[in-house]
């Protein structure tokens, strides 16, 4: 078993890490990322379209858009 | 943001990066992986598109070359079609032997839907932007996802 397959098996486990939790993990996705570059020399956004992450991104934009757009559309009622 | 949102989006990223790296296959001794990768690419340059796409909207927005209304009609349209791409993406993405006659016919459905949406931006959001600059450039976009959809032509 690899260290990725270890990764993929421990991450469905972790129970919703409290904020100490949550900057290791972003300290190792950082490193994860960091790892993949220098091997792949993909960029970051490569990467995340590889990883398949770049259709929730584009979720996460549109609804921020949606948000501000119907925002300015309705303004509050008086 | 709150931590529970940072780390969630952190699992799904190591996950997500760690079964697209080391799942993915790069192997093609047999031939048989080729149009899987084709069609994972092909899948990969719809989500990069309309990622560019959203990416320009706001650009022109900003410097007024969008009025609000074409931002929220483009913006409805993207996401509807952002949903579509998404499961056929999935779909694609969960092959792992080249598809039988069932699962074309299945991906042609999901495809069919893809197409559609597409088509709805293009007429609905694309071709009623006033600016010609813009609608030029958005256009683009739609052409470079016709594109890859017209990989999947084998399918059918």
């Amino acid at each position: 078993m690899d260290w990725m397959t270890i990764i993929v098996n421990l991450l469905p486990l972790v129970p919703a890490p409290g904020a100490g939790q949550a900057t290791v993990l972003a300290q190792l996705a950082l490193e994860l990322i960091g790892r993949i570059k220098s091997q792949t020399g993909m960029t970051t956004e490569q990467i995340f379209e590889r990883a398949g992450l770049t259709l929730e991104e584009n979720k996460r934009m549109l609804l921020e858009d949606l948000e501000r757009l119907q925002g300015s559309h309705n303004p509050p009622s008086s | 943001m709150k931590p529970r949102a940072i780390s969630t989006g952190l699992m799904l990223l190591l996950v997500a990066a760690c079964l697209s790296l080391t799942a993915c296959p790069n192997g093609n001794s047999d031939g048989t992986t080729d149009p899987l990768r084709k069609y994972a690419k092909a899948a990969d340059n719809m989500a990069g598109a309309i990622n560019s796409m959203i990416k320009a909207k706001r650009s022109l927005a900003q410097s007024n070359r969008l009025t609000p209304a074409e931002e929220l009609r483009l913006t409805e349209k993207l996401l509807t079609a952002n949903t579509a791409v998404s499961t056929f993406n999935t779909r694609v993405k969960s092959l792992t032997v080249a598809p039988d006659a069932g699962t074309k016919a299945e991906l042609v459905n999901l495809l069919s839907n893809v197409t559609a949406t597409i088509n709805d931006l293009n007429t609905g959001g694309v071709l009623g932007i006033s600016n010609p600059e813009s609608k030029q450039k958005m256009t683009k976009f739609i052409d470079t996802i016709n594109a890859a959809i017209a990989v999947f032509s084998s399918l059918q």
